[in-house]
């Protein structure tokens, strides 16, 4: 890097899933925020929409490779053993097996430092040897072949028994580890505060105590994972359903000592992330591994059940949550002692942090919470939509919703009254707030006046309003290249490493292309996720794709622009500063004089522009976050316990909206999820065993049809947002974040009952409505 | 064990039963030799080169592989395809093109309802045989039969919409 290039970088922040980390980004060209835009902001139709809706759209699921192997992965069946044998030998011997790995062939092969095949089983699931074959019925009668002598140990199944003392240890720096993330001290939760919490408990007005527990939530992707692995020569090519080509890569080359030149990893369509498929996993991995060892392309892709039983989750939690408040309804301490149990998680796992909303949520100046990750016999979590704040929302925001009740104040006005103008962690203004908003407008749609309290409610259906509120760091930021190439006939190529995981992702690019460029959508096409091809961007977590590569794209596209107006100038006899490009021409702004974009590329040497641009550094001193509130109306059934969303409606500032369309999409689905999250989704375990006793989709229950409501309406509440050059922060992640406490509030507001643990089952809210009030 | 292995290893792949079929498979007749115990969903994803219809549970649990059998939405994890022979299929490959779109196709477009795709051509099939039966539903009719195709996108709001609209096209006397 010349001295030059040096001087133009600088530290920027960029916050991911909750994490706030440093970056270093190049200072790019500023361009000021778009006027009036013609693409930008219209509900545009999905440019991928035609090849889904007809079966064109490949996905990992759908390659088919000429010699293409099935591959398959033997789990342990024990929670916790040691394989003391392993017979691989008859398995290798069926016809038609053409690799089979145990432990001992992968010993040198690491993935995030863990390995791939382990003769020591830390959860049911975990995977111990694996096999290619020409069909998967013969895979599958290998694995039946092959021998293991087990050695069962007692596994360690929940929290409370990992933490007592003389607990067999499940790794050696001991069972109890801090928090969410990060490298953390053995044997120490990880502890924030902010002012004197305990103290401003003890002083406060009013003070309430209460305990709220979530389950383990499971993505439940329709496209499970799966990875296709083919090599020629010593260069690998892989088909991943991943939300990150590019970590994708980064993991196989560690993995496999491979220059990243000669990975290509590639993601046309994917069936579904929500967080699960941020990077490689051990079936990518044992995917390669079998391909290089057969000779011939593997297709390794799990079952619903492998899905289940192996895959990741959103971890529990028990939230001992405490707030203290003047009578007036001041929030003057929150405290949380959270208790997460982890499973097999190492360094390296990313969860979330369930205390976060603790500390953004709300103007408090004493904050204390202390988070344990635990570890148990069980398969490591993963990051899952908001991760961590969809937990810590539903105890922090019913909590909330009780000291309304407490103090008898409306949990609307009590909200507003606890707004932070500010940022509460760091005490940074906002580069743009509309929280406050989000509630008026929202509270106005649900009919919120019209709210009554639960004494005024009998019968047998009962119906309620709940609200709950959300913050979360969506301003993405570098690193996110772009490219975008002109044609010799006008047509435009968008260059993305950009996974689309239905978000839009594709199509909001090609309208910021078009627009900045002043070209017609039907001429912009988004090429994107492929490592060989694309350039680099972070995978499509953390709410970051939209504010992260769209402002890349965007500048990209200007470079184009500017390129074009310099080569369209001397045909126009004027100087570039007087050239726009309108509907495909450039035309002089005054004389009208115009030419076809197209003419002049075809008229320049290369017979092409290229325009590559990266996304700058955010701005200092500015803390970058969306918001949403979101309201319910339920009806509850208190014969039967069942609860029915009847009305939704959520209201965001994610900024400003790029496409109405694909953004309604994306909110709605957040809300369904979270109603799953409310109502319907708990991983369950054999408690002596600690097998997955629901590892199916009639077991493991996500909403159907019938359990959405008829309508979620969406409100855009977003005042201007100044912080990047498209004007959009994220929106993937906020409409999760509140959609359960709200559920729980307007349960209880229907029926005065209160539901600490989610999720609200017919059995819980039966016992519950049972019980003295 | 060992037993059961060398009962399972006499079916090897060569030496397992395979049955002649001819079906309509999207309006062309179509002759193929299956397994014996390949679903409907295999020989098409496999055999037939048609990867519309999607597994996403192989246990008629999803509804990500629903195509139309005789006209009846059927889970395709969940026939033999032995059980085609002489009968009608149409996979989402059938109903239309992206030049030419199915109103069902076109509506779910219009509407946005969809996100990452993958149980869209079950959730259309399913929308279709629902149609083909009941040209007027309303949205809670659209909702119920609807139910056995899961989207963990979360776009039903917008499929009962889309599916409404494409019933109104379809109403119309031109067509």
């Amino acid at each position: 890097m010349s001295d030059d290039c040096a001087e133009k970088t600088v530290e920027t922040e960029l916050e991911i899933e909750g994490r706030k980390v440093k970056v270093r980004a190049q200072v790019e060209r500023q361009l000021p925020p778009w006027g009036k835009t013609t693409l930008v902001g219209k509900s545009m139709r999905r440019v991928d929409g035609p090849d889904k809706v007809t079966g064109a759209a490949r996905y990992t699921h759908d390659v088919q490779l000429s010699g293409m192997l099935y591959g398959k992965v033997l789990r342990s069946p024990h929670a916790r053993a040691r394989v003391a044998e392993l017979g691989l030998s008859a398995a290798a011997k069926l016809p038609g097996v053409l690799a089979v790995l145990g432990p001992g062939d992968v010993r040198g092969v690491r993935l995030g430092g863990q390995k791939v095949l382990s003769a020591e089983a830390s959860y049911a699931g975990e995977e111990i040897a694996a096999l290619a074959a020409t069909d998967e019925e013969t895979a599958e009668e290998a694995l039946s072949l092959i021998r293991v002598r087990w050695e069962p140990l007692p596994p360690v199944l929940e929290p409370e028994d990992a933490m007592a003392p003389g607990a067999p240890a499940l790794q050696p720096g001991g069972n109890v580890l801090g928090g969410g993330f990060g490298p953390q001290t053995p044997g120490k939760p990880e502890v924030y505060e902010r002012g004197d919490a305990p103290a401003a408990l003890a002083a406060a007005e009013v003070e309430l105590a209460r305990v709220y527990e979530t389950p383990a939530a499971q993505h439940t992707c329709l496209e499970t994972h799966g990875a296709v692995a083919a090599w020629d020569g010593d260069g690998l090519t892989v088909w991943e359903s991943t939300q990150g080509v590019f970590f994708v890569r980064a993991a196989l080359c560690e993995a496999l000592g491979l220059p990243a030149s000669r990975v290509r990893v590639l993601c046309p369509f994917m069936g579904g992330g929500f967080g699960s498929k941020n990077s490689a996993d051990r079936h990518t991995l044992l995917a390669a591994l079998l391909a290089r060892r057969s000779g011939r392309p593997v297709r390794m892709v799990l079952s619903r059940r492998e899905d289940f039983e192996a895959g990741a989750y959103r971890p529990a939690s028990r939230q001992q949550m405490a707030i203290g408040l003047t009578r007036r309804g001041r929030i003057v301490a929150l405290t949380s002692r959270a208790v997460n149990p982890v499973g097999a998680a190492l360094e390296g796992h990313y969860f979330g942090s369930c205390v976060g909303p603790v500390h953004d949520f709300y103007a408090c100046a004493n904050v204390r919470t202390e988070n344990y990750a635990i570890l148990t016999s069980s398969p490591p979590p993963s990051a899952f939509r908001a991760p961590g704040h969809v937990q810590g929302a539903f105890a922090l925001e019913q909590l909330v919703d009780e000291a309304a009740d407490e103090l008898g104040l409306d949990p609307v006005r009590l909200r507003l009254a606890n707004l932070s103008a500010n940022d509460p962690d760091s005490g940074q203004p906002f580069a743009s707030n509309g929280l406050a908003s989000c509630l008026r407008l929202g509270a106005k749609a649900i009919g919120w006046d019209s709210r009554k309290p639960p004494r005024a409610k009998a019968g047998r259906f009962r119906s309620g309003l709940g609200v709950a509120i959300a913050t979360w760091g969506a301003g993405g930021g570098p690193p996110a290249v772009a490219q975008v190439v002109l044609h010799e006939d006008g047509s435009v190529v968008v260059l993305t490493g950009a996974c689309d995981l239905g978000t839009g992702t594709r199509t909001v690019m090609t309208q910021i292309a078009a627009e900045e460029l002043g070209v017609a959508v039907s001429t912009v096409l988004v090429a994107n996720a492929d490592t060989r091809t694309t350039p680099y961007c972070l995978p499509s977590f953390g709410s970051l794709t939209v504010a992260s590569t769209g402002p890349a794209v965007r500048l990209a596209a200007a470079e184009v622009k500017r390129q074009l107006l310099d080569a369209a100038s001397p045909i126009l006899e004027a100087p570039a500063s007087s050239l726009l490009v309108m509907r495909g021409k450039v035309r002089h702004a005054v004389t009208g004089k115009s030419v076809a974009v197209a003419s002049i590329a075809a008229s320049l040497p290369a017979r092409m522009i290229v325009g590559t641009s990266q996304r700058g550094p955010n701005p200092d001193g500015l803390v970058l976050a969306s918001f949403s509130a979101q309201f319910a109306q339920v009806e509850v059934d208190c014969r039967f316990g069942t609860v029915r969303v009847k009305r939704f409606v959520s209201a965001h500032d994610c900024g400003r909206v790029l496409n109405p369309a694909t953004w309604s999409s994306q909110i709605q689905g957040g809300v369904l999820q979270g109603i799953g999250y409310a109502l319907l989704e708990q991983r369950t375990r054999d408690p002596g065993t600690g097998r997955q006793l629901n590892a199916g989709l009639l077991d493991y229950k996500i909403p159907t049809a019938p359990d959405s409501p008829p309508e979620i309406e969406v409100i855009d509440a977003a005042p201007p947002y100044p912080a990047n050059n498209i004007g959009a922060k994220g929106s993937g992640e906020p409409p999760i974040i509140p959609v359960a406490a709200a559920i729980a509030n307007a349960v209880a507001n229907a029926t005065g009952r209160r539901l600490r643990t989610a999720p609200i089952t017919p059995a819980r809210l039966l016992a519950a409505l049972s019980a003295e009030p | 064990m060992a037993r059961r292995a060398a009962t399972r290893s006499s079916k090897s792949p060569a030496a397992r039963h395979v049955t002649q079929i001819e079906l309509e498979l999207n309006g062309r007749v179509t002759r193929a030799s299956v397994p014996d115990h390949w679903t409907l969903l295999e020989f098409l994803r496999k055999s037939a080169g048609l990867t519309g219809a999607k597994e996403g549970c192989n246990a008629g649990e999803c509804g990500a592989c629903t195509v139309l059998l005789d006209g009846v939405a059927v889970y395709a994890c969940c026939v033999l395809a032995a059980e085609t022979s002489g009968r009608r299929v149409m996979t989402i490959e059938g109903l239309g093109t992206p030049e030419r779109l199915d109103p069902l196709q076109e509506a779910f477009l219009v509407d946005d309802a969809l996100q990452c795709g993958f149980c869209i051509p079950g959730q259309i099939l399913a929308a279709k045989a629902l149609l083909d039966a009941e040209p007027s539903p309303d949205r809670e009719c659209v909702r119920r039969a609807l139910s056995g195709n899961l989207c963990r996108c979360g776009c039903y709001v917008k499929i009962a919409t889309a599916v409404l609209r494409a019933a109104a096209i379809r109403r119309e006397p031109e067509r």
